[in-house]
């Protein structure tokens, strides 16, 4: 698959650095030349000095052969209009914006932009997920919004502890996609894994069913989970 | 360009709302377009929520978005005509293709430079009749 990465930034560059460990191809674009060089240093050569609102940028990055365009600038008006070139100027599948003003979200769906991951929400998961003992965390914003890839941590005392998951009555569309042990080990469970006090159970879930799913696994609301 | 269309628009007897960003811009206005009693000017950044909600956008029945770049006026184009509903949204473009773009939305696009090639069009097409006319050849 070939990426592209709209922004040097920290965001951009840890993207890259994950896009070219999973064997992608990436090319990150930034209109600061002292950017650029850093991710020669740290990266290699995947990185081209260029605005990515200019149509000519980014055929010279190689749009036209381009499966995924990814836009995590500090500036909204950047992100949107290089996503929107690369949707509808040149028809790249798929375009992800990160959104700095977070009321600023269903403009940028509404605007072409196919998922949208909101920086506020990225600082306030990892705020959450740095407070002892919290035992909820939103970690992503999933398929338009709907659902959301969050962890929830089993407090010692739950019912839920001692159960597989097959027994529990867990609310439709859920997926639990990983635990993580109270050792730190993470494995992946099945129908047959018995949830341990003190693990993390990472999952994606419909919003609807937030509170419903903190409920079967903490004894807590989702509300009062992240208030 | 925001002052030019301010300065007409104003002299037609509309009520127009200057937003700037930067107080030394405002400043700097021309002292017969701040003096009208029919302008008024705010200091926010015109792409924020906060500055849509206090410009009170709802009520106006025209936006002109002509900030810095085509990518700004096009994000305070849209924001305007998606989420704030303005049936009348103008917004100062020089990239054709976001202007394409934005059109899709239903936003009307000034292109400076598609003016100024037209006005020299016409300028040259003026001066090719006008020299036929006095018996001269055609300049190309």
């Amino acid at each position: 698959m070939y990426v592209i990465i709209v922004g040097c930034g920290a965001l951009g560059t840890r993207n890259a650095y994950s896009q070219l460990h999973a064997g992608h191809e990436v090319l990150l674009l930034d209109t600061d030349e002292t950017r650029v060089d850093m991710v020669h240093k740290t990266l290699g050569n995947v990185a081209m000095l260029g605005d990515a609102t200019e149509e000519f940028t980014l055929y010279s990055a190689g749009i036209n052969r381009c499966d995924a365009l990814i836009a995590t600038t500090g500036d909204d008006a950047v992100n949107l209009a290089s996503c929107q070139l690369a949707k509808f100027t040149f028809g790249v599948e798929t375009v992800v914006s990160v959104v700095n003003d977070s009321t600023d979200t269903n403009l940028f769906l509404k605007a072409g932009v196919d998922t949208i991951v909101s920086r506020t929400d990225i600082i306030l998961a990892n705020l959450a997920g740095t407070l002892l003992d919290h035992p909820m965390a939103e970690l992503m914003t999933l398929n338009d919004r709907n659902e959301k890839l969050v962890s929830m941590k089993i407090p010692r005392n739950a019912r839920s502890v001692g159960n597989r998951f097959r027994d529990l009555a867990l609310p439709y569309g859920i997926i639990i996609a990983l635990i993580v042990s109270s050792v730190g080990s993470p494995f992946v469970p099945n129908e047959d894994t018995v949830i341990l006090g003190g693990e993390e159970v990472i999952a994606s879930c419909p919003v609807e069913a937030l509170d419903e799913l903190a409920y079967v696994l903490t004894d807590q609301r989702f509300s009062s989970l992240v208030a | 360009m925001g002052i030019v269309m301010a300065n007409i628009l104003s002299e037609s007897g509309h009520d127009i709302l200057i937003v700037e960003a930067e107080g030394r811009r405002l400043r700097s206005l021309p002292s017969h377009l701040a003096a009208r009693p029919n302008v008024e000017v705010l200091e926010a950044k015109a792409t924020l929520d906060e500055t849509m909600v206090t410009m009170d956008i709802r009520g106006a029945d025209l936006f002109v978005a002509a900030l810095r770049t085509p990518a700004e006026n096009g994000l305070a184009a849209l924001k305007a005509k998606i989420t704030y509903d303005v049936d009348n949204v103008i917004a100062v473009v020089t990239n054709e293709s976001l202007g394409k773009i934005y059109e899709r939305f239903g936003i009307r696009i000034v292109n400076p430079y598609t003016l100024a090639l037209s006005d020299l069009r016409d300028t040259l097409n003026m001066d090719a009749e006008s020299s036929e006319e006095n018996g001269a050849a055609p300049t190309r």
